[in-house]
């Protein structure tokens, strides 16, 4: 028996309460290799998979009706018709629908989604939940534009040309000419207030004090603080609009700038050339209490039943498979985190620094691409889930598998 | 210690929309053209970020003032009155009057808004403000600089706000459901559930070199400290790459120190407020002549100031003894009614607002509301809200309060007049007390993005009455085993002069009602004693 409603809309009109949880897997193979070298390739462009299950609470009897009868509608009886071209039925497909306002906030409002599974809770005289799970109706890999690390010409960065700042904890004047190689898809850039404009070569940035947008050709005048000064130095400025999402709002996206040069680290040859790094760091904190397991790779054999010989498995027996924990984020943090997984598409390799004890005490000269002999070692995520706990309050949960850097 | 000096504090309260007198405005009528259409805006009852949400006949359209509304026209965010097309959600874009240019993207049709968040100082204005922190606030959009692309037709104000009307408590558009409660003791209070940020190792310090992460200054080497010298510090594991201080610290102040192996300390030389883009930090010494190993520089201890993060509304709460006459009696004292008879599914969930002296709030729910008579005395009761709506100050209300006739003598229901019903069907026939309480179950609504609950329900709600007497009805002890009924009513009168006119001639002022079980009954004598009898009769209403 069906709640039916003479007009449920086009849209899903609920709005979730908070402990919406949002669940983001990948569909990946692995090739692995007796040494525990791994590569994850994504079957297909839409591997990367999203699902939302969220609660609708204190609804009253209008409310859930409605939001009852808008899941229930794509699965009222209906007699197939059949199209003898191309032997079909036409009106047998599930039709993906889309929020009235976004699934929250910080998603995209154009995605769509499926429902295949709700339920309807009458907890008292006019209150009502219903709980449910939506997937998320084809995204696609496809969607996911970022900029490669350091200078990309292509539609992503701009070029400030700054003179040289000394250092100062007071606010002041910088001036940098803003050149875009290629301007004919876009040719300005916005920066924001509080954005970090990095200096190429290092760590250190200016911090914008107000938001302001330069176009191509012109100059870069703005107070900006310079608290480790600013060489003679080239920056880049991400030009608005460029990066896209699959899954989050672009609007809270596009001006996440994080460090967009390649990691420097001191040559672990020891020599002066292998400085860069070639994938991104991941430089967010996880919260206590973090647990590492450890369950190195083994062969055992028994010759007989009392008697069992273990022998090593491969050259890197003992990789890290962490389960890590972001809790307490603000909305700002959570994007980051989010887009930085995201767009490392459930298999691409990033760099991630342990707790201090692990770590190799010295550097190799020899194999020094081993994670043994590493201050960091290199990762990919599968899989990661999103908990909006309350307003700019955020937890996400990801496993991150360690992988050899090659 | 200094204790203030003791006054009066009026307490207001009314369902919402009801204390928009209070706040100094209310009434405020305007048209608007949109698309085409005039439609006549007035206040919807609703309030969002303080101010009230206006709206029109057929709520086809709101306006409602949200501070930091982003524009994809000129890329900025804004705080002003903008047009929603729905009342699900005043933060969001996403349901903003908008119009798509191909050339700018979609524009939001803002009625008056500062021309950046700059400019906004944190306090809402009203619709028909004309400056904000020195800058003008634009009724036209025509004229406006930044819309001049909007089409005449899209977004016009055809004329200035009317009506409204200003005053403090009482003045104004004080509606038939406010008033003020005469309490001999109030108390406000608010509360939310946080936690502290606690990241791993966001209490350490690991310096990979001394510089600003440049190649060239790897591998590690630590400079010769001497008195008051400066280096910069690179963050991270030895031999980089650099990694931020964490975003769970809050606040690293000036002169924090950090404590590495061997007694040595190095100092922040100035304050550092982490956004995860934190990879340099200048740092001060205090002694020399020493230098850091490598394997001590990643070893630093420091005390940072946490930042922490709510798990949950900021839910206010106010307590109130007061003394009930007529006018607070008949309302939002009454959870058991409806207030507004048209409403149908008929749930009485109205939200209420009002003011405690000088500090003003919103979205408050009645909890609990109790009171108790006993012989030769005046009536005292007790009332407990939960608020979950900003509370303000306007140092205004209180002054206005004063100054108007509300603060008078009034009615109050006496032990001497008032009366018990039913009570000798339960074997008393002399009641020597009574009390009254009735309590409600609310659970709140808050949906993601926002921090005031878009419905508080209103679930089980139970009335308890509670008798003593001389004796009780011994039959009671073997009746149904599905409980004895009981039916109670008491009728508060005030001590009904008849000489005067005014106060405290009213006589009959109010009738409370409760049908239900017997909960419990005692009896119960000592030595030089009478026999008295206690009853608890429970109805369970909703």
């Amino acid at each position: 028996m069906d709640i039916r409603k003479q007009s449920i809309g086009s849209k899903f009109n609920l709005s979730p309460s908070y402990g919406a949880q949002f669940n983001f897997s990948t569909v990946a193979s692995d090739f692995a290799m007796g040494h525990n070298h791994s590569i994850k390739m994504a079957n297909g462009i839409n591997a990367l998979s999203m699902s939302a299950n969220l609660k609708f609470t204190e609804l009253t009897d209008n409310e859930a009706n409605s939001g009852i009868a808008f899941l229930q509608n794509p699965f009222h009886y209906n007699a197939p018709t059949y199209q003898s071209m191309g032997a079909k039925f036409t009106n047998q497909q599930l039709p993906a629908f889309q929020f009235e306002n976004s699934i929250a906030d910080q998603y995209n409002q154009y995605l769509y989604f499926y429902c295949t599974k709700f339920n309807h809770t009458k907890t008292f005289y006019n209150s009502n939940e219903i709980s449910a799970t939506f997937e998320c109706a084809a995204p696609s890999i496809l969607d996911s534009v970022e900029p490669k690390l350091d200078y990309d010409s292509r539609s992503f960065h701009g070029l400030l040309s700054f003179t040289s700042q000394s250092a100062s904890d007071t606010p002041s004047s910088a001036s940098a000419t803003f050149y875009i190689e290629d301007p004919s898809y876009k040719n300005s850039a916005t920066i924001k207030k509080g954005q970090h404009i990095f200096e190429s070569g290092s760590y250190r940035s200016v911090i914008a004090q107000a938001d302001s947008a330069i176009a191509n050709g012109s100059t870069y005048s703005a107070t900006t603080l310079a608290r480790f000064g600013m060489g003679a130095s080239t920056a880049l400025a991400l030009r608005d609009n460029t990066r896209n999402s699959i899954f989050l709002n672009s609007s809270k996206i596009g001006f996440i700038n994080e460090y967009p040069f390649s990691p420097i680290q001191d040559d672990p040859n020891g020599g002066s050339s292998n400085h860069k790094i070639s994938y991104r760091m991941f430089d967010h904190y996880p919260s206590y209490t973090w647990a590492i397991q450890h369950a190195p790779k083994f062969k055992s054999s028994n010759v007989l039943d009392v008697y069992k010989r273990y022998s090593l498995y491969g050259f890197n027996a003992n990789l890290s498979n962490l389960s890590l924990e972001f809790k307490n984020r603000t909305e700002e943090e959570a994007n980051r985190i989010l887009l930085f997984l995201e767009s490392h598409l459930g298999h691409k390799k990033f760099g991630f620094h342990l707790p201090q004890h692990y770590k190799n005490p010295s550097l190799s000269a020899t194999a020094h691409t081993t994670p043994h002999n590493k201050t960091y070692s290199t990762f990919v995520c599968p899989d990661w889930s999103h908990t909006i706990v309350y307003k700019d309050n955020h937890t996400i949960s990801a496993t991150f598998i360690e992988c050899v850097p090659y | 210690m200094k204790f203030l000096p003791y006054e009066d504090v009026p307490l207001f309260i009314g369902v919402d929309g009801g204390s928009g007198s209070s706040s100094g405005s209310s009434g405020k009528t305007f048209e608007l053209l949109v698309n085409g259409t005039t439609y006549e805006f007035s206040e919807s009852g609703a309030n969002h970020n303080d101010k009230p949400v206006y709206t029109d006949s057929g709520n086809n359209y709101y306006i409602a003032f949200y501070d930091n509304m982003y524009l994809a026209y000129t890329g900025g965010n804004y705080a002003g009155w903008y047009v929603y097309i729905n009342n699900d959600d005043f933060t969001s874009d996403s349901n903003v009057l908008s119009y798509y240019d191909s050339g700018m993207g979609y524009n939001i049709l803002a009625s008056l808004h500062t021309t950046s968040y700059d400019n906004y100082d944190g306090t809402p204005f009203d619709v028909d403000d004309t400056t904000h922190n020195g800058e003008d606030l634009s009724w036209d959009t025509e004229s406006y600089s930044s819309f001049e692309s909007f089409e005449s037709d899209v977004l016009s104000w055809l004329e200035g706000v009317s009506g409204g009307s200003s005053g403090g408590g009482g003045g104004g558009q004080v509606q038939t459901d406010s008033a003020f409660i005469f309490a001999s003791n109030a108390s406000l209070s608010v509360s939310q559930p946080t936690s502290p940020k606690r990241y791993v190792d966001d209490n350490k310090i690991r310096i990979c070199q001394f510089g600003n992460g440049e190649t060239s200054n790897y591998p590690f080497s630590s400079p010769t400290f001497g008195v008051g010298e400066l280096v910069t510090a690179c963050f991270g594991p030895e031999n980089g790459p650099p990694k931020p201080l964490s975003t769970s610290i809050f606040k690293i102040p000036k002169d924090t120190k950090i404590t590495f192996p061997g007694g040595k300390h190095l100092f922040f030389d100035h304050d550092v407020f982490p956004d995860g883009y934190d990879y340099l930090a200048r740092l001060r010494s205090t002694s020399g002549t020493w230098e850091l190993s490598e394997g001590e520089a990643q070893s630093g201890y420091f005390e940072p100031i946490y930042d922490y993060s709510s798990n949950g509304p900021a839910v206010g709460s106010l307590n109130v003894q007061f003394y009930p006459d007529t006018g607070n009696l008949k309302n939002f004292f009454n959870i058991t009614g409806i207030s507004n008879a048209a409403e149908f599914p008929p749930l009485g969930e109205d939200k209420l607002t009002g003011h405690l002296g000088d500090f003003k709030f919103s979205d408050a729910y009645l909890k609990s509301f109790k009171f108790s008579i006993s012989p030769n005395s005046i009536v005292s009761a007790s009332a407990s809200f939960e608020i979950y709506g900003p509370l303000t100050k306007d140092t205004s209300l209180s002054a206005n309060y004063y100054s108007t006739g509300l603060y008078q003598q009034k009615s109050i229901p006496h032990g001497e007049t008032s009366q018990v019903i039913g009570a000798t069907q339960l074997g008393m026939d002399h009641t020597v007390s009574f009390s009254y309480s009735i309590d409600v179950t609310r659970v709140p609504r808050i949906t993601i993005g926002n921090s005031v609950p878009t419905r508080v329900s209103k679930k089980a709600t139970s009335i308890d009455m509670s008798l003593a007497g001389n004796n009780l009805n011994p039959s009671l002890l073997t009746d149904g085993i599905t409980g004895k009924r009981a039916n109670l009513s008491v009728q508060l009168k005030d001590l009904g002069y008849q000489n005067f006119t005014g106060d405290n001639t009213h006589g009959l002022m109010n009738i409370f009602d409760c049908s239900g079980v017997i909960q419990s009954q005692s009896l119960s004598v000592g030595s030089n004693g009478y026999l008295n009898g206690n009853i608890s009769v429970k109805q369970h209403l909703r």
